[in-house]
């Protein structure tokens, strides 16, 4: 809301000698933050006053004029293009040296005459929009005087909350500045609308939907002369940021913007019969003065005469009956609205009008009747005419005869606000308001709530914010917290610490975390050459929808579906970021959807893991090496250890992966997701080009669901380990797992570690075949172990690789 | 006994000779060889000491004691130069070991959280200390949650206030502000209550160097009998000195939140101005002095009375903050959509 400073006073008397600074910040402080201030001429440089005293086509061209000024005893010769220019004219004259918000003035040759500073427009000085001729001020500026002195204003914008609309009017925000200052405030009066012909004699008015339309006031003003408004009303209108159009809908403007009741003017020639208030029937179509063509639906109310809806009540107005030039009857409208409809109607037509703002948020029903006779006295004074005698009012809202009176002890607000204000002060806040305050008795106050506030004032919660806002909240004590704490959750911290401790295992894995758009384009499956919606093998998507769940208003195709996991923007990260690097090591844990909507989709937080480039080494000694499958294993093992899952990897031919080197990441039987390399043709529509990534996709909630606790913690054996190694060679077939497998169970319960510490292949081992290595470590809680203990355990574990993988032991008679 | 026997001659010419030739033996062979010469079985001093048996049995006893004594001086002096020798030695290889310490260090792969990560753990860190817990809640939501619950019915003119990402209109939205997780915690809990959620929302607004459609936010809740506004004031101001810096000067503005009266936006002071008279050119306040970082108030009596608390007993204070405005404060970060660009040499510095 846009309030000029001079309009304010004409409600207020504000104390000239307030800084506008602080102004400025009372207001902002009591929840009208002031956004912006203008001072209208301060971004100008000597423009003065000027009265052209004479006016000669320019001797050499067609379409420029050299007009002699006079400003207050100067003279001076100024070029104009303008088409507007008269002799007698008063004018803004920019001075040679002088500055305009977008140019600076200087003399300068204008077909050979010099043009001592130039005459100005209204949109070049932005006091008006106007820009087709120069701005012809009113005859009674003096010439010779700076133009601030006789347009000037100071502007403030002030941010109005949605909670406030008895603020998005000059009278609101003069009130605020009462309560602010106590500076005296001065209510609108209802102007006495005398005249000859009663208003009910010229217009009727029917209201079908009460509740849609609790209040219908309308008059008439007969026989106006259309025109131009005023320029100080133009100009007024101009610096509240609406454009000013002609008298009769200035005077609508004008009041809505002083009041805060939106006002609509019709063409009486243009109606026929009387006026009808109700709901669209289906299929009824209006022409707004946007010249669009509406389909309306029965939950619009609309104003109707015989023929059929005249406006979109509350949002715009119809073409049809619309003010003209021509116009000799006005028929002025001033109504009530119910909120919900009126949003409804300009949400479907995304017709954001000033006075649907206003509608929609709430009009205190009592303004209408005072904003009608204050317009209809504004017309005449405008236009001329004369208007009916009285209103007509429709007003069923008012058989609910609204009153509101909250009773409350008043230590109530000091324990809402933490301090303790003097009572007096408190009430004269609250009168200051509006609102009326009764004292039953020492401690409580009965507040009668008044109608503009009727909208967000229910509760004493309103009231204390009412008395905190005013009264400031610098005197609220900073208190250290006391008091009980809450009982434990019975879901904990819902995951927040699962997740904070796989980041952190990631990070000290040396991976990056990113956090990436939850929207992705809905062919993004496609892209990663899956069907399904998550790109984890079907054994995991049993019953899901191969599509992603889409969003109905996405701000663009690229976000125009939630993600169903994480592949595709990780790869699509990565890919940016191999612009201006080779390696990339990244993860991200978040939130995923699928399944149906019954109501919420199936969420689940999933962790994605993608390396390419070389293994951060020191390049210097040469130990930069290539990224590959076994470092991304290593980090999803890692990440798994952390939680306490045993994970086991199986083969898998998944579609975006590489066909011989993707797996299955398994704990148990449950498939908790996939790792291995990306395919290269998923990776070339990435924009990856060279070595496509290696990457990991788990289900994190899986992951939590099988971590175990951490119980109970063995004590480390005191007694010596023996070690002892075995060396087998054997089918090249035959998976680690396998091998490990054998010997794990073979060397219960003494074998306590087993590690490969060498595959070899090549002479001497035969074609077709491997050698393996591995280092076994024997111990036992309670005692030390006798040589042929050991000899027998690992007797067993190399009886058990021959016979379980057809392994051949080194060093051994087979 | 006479001090200059030929026996007593004898044994310092050995002594004498044998000093003189330790003093050139400059490494430990050398030391060896002269070992074996001076102190092995055939030795001038052991030639000597050989001799003894031939004196008398008085004498004997003097000169055995004299031969041992030079035994003794010799050994001594061999203990001293073998540890010199040894010093020598050491330093010797030890500067040959020696590597250029400018060159480039082997660093293990260190990776970090993303900065929003990072500075959500710090929050949660700092009010877990303060005897909040942690919750989250789903961020595909029902409008009932997000909006409903709080006050903010279909029709509500506060709903201007946010535009929203409707994943199936008009039941099923991405959450636009973490507060949706209110309605789902209080109904499942009695007062006292202290709850934090952080987590994504989501707003369909026009993307620009301080908007983003994705963001982060931490909603927090107290309710118990008694709490007011100095309650919220004391917790936010305790939270904002040990987030941001020390000796903060903090303020409240009246501000509109439907879920929340009264209502107030709280400040904190800038690190570089007094507010009382702050520098118009700042870059970090913009010449007002503060720096305005969340939305707060009492929880509205009709949220309360929603959940089934009684708003005649219980009070409660709420806020809501915005992760990417506190990192950007905290870090100097001038364009909100650095944080999902990921470009690494942004996330790489929050080390």
């Amino acid at each position: 809301m846009k309030a000029p400073l001079s309009w304010l006073r004409e409600f207020v008397d504000l104390d000239p000698a307030l800084p506008l600074k602080d102004l400025r910040h009372r207001l902002t402080m009591a929840g009208l933050e002031v956004e912006d201030v203008r001072v209208v001429g301060s971004d100008w440089r000597d423009v003065f006053v000027a009265r052209i005293v004479d006016l000669q086509k320019h001797p050499k061209s067609e379409t420029l004029w050299v007009a002699t000024l006079d400003a207050g005893g100067r003279a001076a010769t100024v070029v104009s293009g303008a088409p507007n220019l008269r002799v007698g004219a008063v004018v803004p004259w920019v001075v040679p040296g002088g500055r305009l918000p977008k140019m600076e003035i200087g003399e300068r040759n204008l077909v050979g005459i010099a043009s001592q500073g130039m005459l100005c427009s209204g949109d070049e000085l932005d006091i008006s929009t106007d820009r087709d001729g120069i701005y012809l001020l009113e005859d009674g500026a003096q010439p010779g005087a700076r133009l601030e002195d006789v347009v000037g204003d100071v502007v403030l914008d002030v941010y109005i909350t949605p909670n406030r609309p008895d603020c998005m009017s000059i009278v609101g925000i003069a009130r605020e500045l009462h309560a602010l200052t106590g500076a005296a405030f001065h209510e609108p009066s209802m102007p006495e609308l005398g005249g000859a012909t009663p208003a009910a004699s010229l217009i009727s008015v029917r209201i079908e939907d009460p509740l849609g339309c609790p209040r219908f006031t309308a008059t008439v003003v007969q026989g106006v002369h259309g025109g131009p408004s005023p320029l100080a009303i133009q100009r007024r209108l101009h610096y509240a940021g609406v454009r000013a159009i002609s008298n009769v809908v200035d005077v609508t403007n004008y009041v809505m913007l002083e009041l805060g009741q939106p006002l609509h003017a019709f063409d009486r020639a243009r109606l026929e019969g009387g006026i009808t208030v109700r709901r669209a029937r289906p299929g009824e179509t209006l022409r707004t003065l946007d010249g669009e063509t509406r389909r309306l639906s029965d939950d619009m109310l609309v104003v109707c005469d015989d023929r059929g809806p005249q406006s979109l009540a509350g949002v715009m107005g119809g073409e049809d009956s619309e003010i003209s030039t021509s116009t000799q009857d006005v028929v002025l409208e001033g109504a009530s609205w119910d909120r919900a409809s009126i949003r409804r109607a300009a949400s479907a037509f995304n017709l954001g009008s000033e006075a649907a703002r206003r509608f929609g948020r709430g009009v205190d029903p009592e303004l209408a009747a005072l904003a009608v006779a204050r317009a209809a006295s504004m017309t005449v004074q405008l236009a001329g005419g004369q208007h009916a005698a009285g209103l007509v009012d429709v007003f069923p809202g008012r058989d609910v005869n609204w009153t509101r009176e909250i009773t409350f002890d008043t230590a109530r607000i000091d324990g809402l606000l933490g301090v303790r204000h003097d009572r007096d002060a408190m009430a004269t806040t609250l009168e200051r308001l509006g609102f009326g305050v009764q004292r039953p008795d020492e401690r409580r106050f009965t507040v009668a709530v008044p109608s503009h506030r009727r909208f967000d004032v229910e509760h004493v919660a309103d009231l204390a914010e009412e008395v905190g806002r005013i009264l400031g909240y610098d005197s609220v004590p900073t208190n250290a917290l006391s008091g009980t704490l809450p009982r434990p959750r019975p879901d904990g911290d819902a995951g927040f610490g699962d997740e904070l401790r796989a980041r952190r295992t990631l990070a000290a894995a040396g991976l990056q975390e990113i956090i990436t758009y939850s929207l992705v384009d809905h062919d993004e499956p496609a892209k990663l050459d899956v069907g399904a919606a998550w790109p984890v093998p079907p054994s995991t998507l049993a019953g899901l929808p191969d599509t992603l769940i889409r969003v109905d208003n996405p701000l663009s195709s690229e976000q125009g579906a939630l993600r169903g996991g994480l592949l595709g923007s990780v790869l699509t990260a990565v890919q940016s970021n191999l612009r201006h690097r080779d390696s990339v090591q990244v993860f991200e844990l978040a939130r995923t959807w699928r399944g149906a909507l019954q109501p919420l989709p199936e969420e689940r937080r999933l962790v994605a893991i993608a390396l390419v480039g070389n293994v951060i080494g020191s390049a210097w000694q040469g130990e930069a090496r290539p990224l590959d499958f076994f470092d991304v294993k290593g980090i999803v093992d890692a990440l798994a250890r952390s939680f306490r899952v045993d994970l086991a990897y199986v083969p898998t031919a998944h579609p975006t992966l590489h066909p011989g080197r993707g797996a299955e990441i398994r704990a148990g039987e449950q498939v908790l997701g996939v790792l291995g390399q990306v395919h290269p043709r998923v990776a070339e529509r990435f924009g990856i080009d060279g070595p496509a990534p290696y990457v990991a996709e788990l289900d994190f909630d899986a992951l939590v669901a099988a971590s175990r606790p951490l119980e109970r913690v063995a004590t480390p054996s005191r007694f010596p380990s023996a070690d002892r190694d075995v060396a087998l060679v054997l089918d090249e077939a035959v998976p680690h797992a396998a091998v490990e497998s054998a010997i794990l169970h073979a060397g219960q319960p003494l074998l306590v570690r087993a590690s490969l510490f060498d595959v070899y292949r090549g002479e001497p081992v035969p074609p077709g075949k491997k050698s393996m290595a591995f280092a076994l470590t024997y111990q036992a809680s309670d005692r030390t172990l006798a040589e042929d203990e050991v000899a027998a355990a690992h007797t067993r574990v190399e009886d058990a690789l021959r016979r379980a993988v057809g392994a051949e032991i080194r060093g051994r008679a087979a | 006994m006479s001090t200059s026997t030929p026996l007593a001659d004898r044994l310092a010419a050995v002594q004498a000779a044998a000093l003189a030739e330790l003093g050139s033996a400059h490494d430990s062979a050398a030391l060896e060889l002269w070992r074996v010469a001076h102190l092995g079985r055939r030795t001038p001093l052991a030639e000597v000491m050989g001799g003894l048996g031939a004196l008398a049995k008085d004498e004997r006893a003097a000169a055995g004691q004299a031969a041992n004594t030079v035994k003794r001086a010799l050994e001594a002096a061999l203990a001293e130069r073998e540890a010199v020798i040894a010093a020598r030695e050491l330093s010797a290889a030890l500067e040959r070991e020696r590597v250029d310490v400018t060159l480039p260090g082997r660093a293990p792969a260190l990776g970090r959280l993303h900065p929003i990560s990072q500075t959500i753990a710090q929050c949660v860190d700092i009010l877990r200390g303060m005897g909040f817990q942690v919750t989250q809640t789903p961020e595909v939501e029902l409008d009932y949650y997000n909006f409903e619950a709080l006050n903010i019915p279909a029709w509500h003119p506060a709903r201007d206030m946010q535009d929203t990402v409707y994943v199936q209109h008009p039941s099923v939205v991405l959450r636009t502000q973490t507060t949706a997780y209110q309605g789902r915690v209080m109904t499942t809990q009695q007062p006292p209550v202290r709850i934090i959620a952080p987590g994504r929302c989501y707003r369909a607004e026009a993307v620009d160097a301080t908007h983003e459609w994705m963001f982060h936010q931490i909603d927090g809740l107290a309710v118990d009998v008694g709490f007011s506004l100095a309650d919220l004031k004391g917790t936010l101001t305790a939270f904002a000195e040990q987030m941001f810096w020390p000796n903060i000067r903090t303020r409240f503005r009246c501000d509109y939140f439907p879920f929340v009266e009264p209502g107030v936006d709280f400040a904190i002071s800038c690190y570089r101005c007094d507010p009382d008279n702050a520098e118009a050119g700042c870059a970090i306040c913009h010449g007002s002095g503060w720096l305005e970082i969340l939305g707060a108030g009492m929880v509205h009596p009709k949220v309360l009375r929603h959940v089934g608390y009684d708003p005649e007993k219980y009070t409660g204070f709420a806020w809501g903050m915005g992760v990417e405005r506190i990192a950007m404060i905290k870090y100097g970060i001038e364009d909100i959509r650095l944080f999902y660009a990921n470009d690494l040499r942004f996330l790489e510095q929050f080390a």
